[in-house]
């Protein structure tokens, strides 16, 4: 059997789309610094329009495209700030703060359900949508209820499109930050959903077509200042950053030092207490009362040569200076970081 | 452009001086394997085309690092590929690399699954896209990339035997979602 699949397998043929290459080597030698980069977008030429405009007309419709494009000018026309506060430990569990989201009611129906956005936050670390299936308040996960992940692109006015991001909670839907004239003048963004994946038993995976529309401005994150190296069990250990969006407490690390070089060579170890990444890495991060931050996720990358690197994501309750340790072996390294 | 022409076989030795790599030979010997490999990784087709457009810039843009006495140039080449596929979240982030390593102490399921040819390529890529990221990144670059495990491995950067195990792992998987599942005693 195996061997039909397989043959099936590398049997497939997909054509190659019109342009595909063109578009790369186009990309390629003209913006050789750009990371990440997507489908290159041509947008059309508004020339024409512009000159046959009459300079009245040529005036209210700046004032449109102006607050089409640029949502901060149409929210400083209309004066109305659109802020308000979702569900608190929804918002807490995925490290946000209730002032700061943009309340949202825009809702889609296709194949039967009904997906709805209450709210939407924007910052230089990541953008956030919180959703609601069929009518079901958006609540904590909870893999005996939990119903689907909601897999679409989310594009701005631009026509730029923006990478869906690991998040604890599938409903809160999260996405690299805002990037490019959206960035500055505010997001006017599409979320285009076209299939909800089951996350538990109860459901079932349903194609359709849900388009959702929201308008997102980007706040700014914050970037802490994190102490300098400290060297313990032979290994030096580097913050190398740590970054601050609502409460989520993102930081980026480095480790060297002979056992480093050490367990590159190893075979594969099972995660329990004696092997390196527990032992040596893994990250807590405990306040001033001892009470534990909640860690949504860490890990490392070990290349063949140079340091570890490694991040971790967490969520600290409140402002104050916490300690992060490093492994479960005696006398790991402390770090104190100050979240204002 | 569009229609590369030339296959693997015709070009032994890309990147020597009877064949220099330039960006033009790069996209039609690679570009078909490339887009098969991102239409296999991702959720969509409009993903793929994204993918494999970005994989393909930063192969051409890399093509001043790619030195010959340092390694071959499939592995090379599909090392920026697999990054691409990982930045763009097609492939499980580091955090989660450890636990790939540990994929050769995963037993294999004991439940043999028949399957006959009695599914479409649409059927087929659907239950490709089913999948874990992690089952889904072997199978695109076994069978999509057409790589060996060692290369596979190296795109991943896990050991051969990994590669090996996680594939039939995934393979086992993809039985199950497009077979009638036959228990054995």
């Amino acid at each position: 059997m195996t061997e039909v699949l397989e043959r099936a397998l590398s049997e497939m043929e997909f054509e190659l789309p019109a342009g595909l290459v063109d578009r790369a080597l186009d990309a390629a030698e003209r913006e050789p610094a750009r990371k990440n980069a997507g489908r290159v977008i041509r947008l059309t030429s508004r020339t024409a329009l512009v000159r046959v405009a009459a300079l009245v007309i040529g005036v209210l419709l700046a004032n449109v495209a102006a607050a089409y494009f640029a949502p901060k000018y149409g929210q400083a026309l209309a004066d109305s700030p659109i802020v308000g506060g979702v569900a608190g430990p929804v918002l807490r569990f995925s490290g946000l703060d209730a002032s700061l989201i943009t309340r949202l009611d825009a809702s889609a129906t296709s194949s039967g359900h009904t997906i709805r956005l209450v709210g939407g936050f924007a910052d230089t670390e990541r953008t956030v949508l919180l959703l609601e299936f069929d009518g079901e308040p958006h609540g904590l996960p909870n893999k005996q209820r939990e119903c689907c992940y909601a897999d679409g692109s989310l594009t701005d006015q631009f026509g730029r499109e923006y990478h869906r991001v690991y998040s604890p909670d599938a409903l809160t839907a999260t996405f690299e930050p805002l990037a490019g004239p959206a960035r500055d003048l505010g997001a006017r963004l599409t979320f285009h959903v076209i299939e909800l994946k089951p996350l538990g038993r109860n459901f079932h995976a349903v194609q359709g077509d849900w388009t959702l529309r929201l308008t997102l401005l980007q706040h700014a994150g914050v970037v802490l200042p994190v102490p300098g190296p400290a060297t313990a069990n032979g290994i030096t250990y580097t913050l190398k950053s740590a970054r601050l969006s609502g409460t989520q407490l993102k930081i980026q690390f480095e480790l060297s030092g002979p056992p480093v070089d050490q367990q590159r060579g190893l075979p594969a170890q099972p995660m329990d207490n004696r092997s390196f990444a527990m032992g040596y890495v893994r990250p807590s991060l405990v306040d001033a009362q001892g009470n534990s931050a909640s860690v949504h996720e860490w890990g490392f990358s070990s290349p063949k040569q140079g340091a570890l690197s490694g991040g971790m994501t967490a969520i600290v309750p409140g402002s104050g200076r916490y300690t992060l340790r490093f492994g479960t072996a005696p006398d790991g390294p402390t770090f104190q970081i100050d979240v204002p | 452009m569009e229609d590369p022409a030339i296959g693997i076989a015709d070009v032994p030795a890309l990147g020597t001086p009877q064949w220099p790599l330039t960006a033009e030979l790069l996209c039609r010997v690679y570009a078909n394997r490339v887009f098969k490999f991102a239409q296999l990784i991702s959720s969509s087709s409009g993903d793929a085309e994204d993918l494999a457009q970005n994989a393909l810039e930063r192969a051409i843009r890399g093509l001043k690092t790619y030195d010959a006495n340092k390694g071959d140039l499939e592995g090379w080449l599909w090392r920026i590929v697999a990054n691409a596929g990982r930045d763009a979240g097609r492939i499980a982030r580091r955090e989660r690399l450890m636990f790939e390593r540990l994929a050769e102490r995963w037993p294999v399921e004991q439940r043999v699954v028949e399957v006959s040819d009695g599914f479409t390529n649409d059927e087929l890529l659907d239950a490709v896209r089913a999948l874990s990221k992690r089952h889904r990144a072997v199978i695109a670059l076994r069978y999509g990339a057409d790589l060996d495990y060692r290369h596979v491995g190296m795109a991943l950067g896990i050991s051969e035997a990994a590669a090996l195990m996680t594939t039939r792992r995934a393979l086992s998987n993809l039985r199950t979602r497009l077979g009638k599942g036959v228990n054995l005693p």
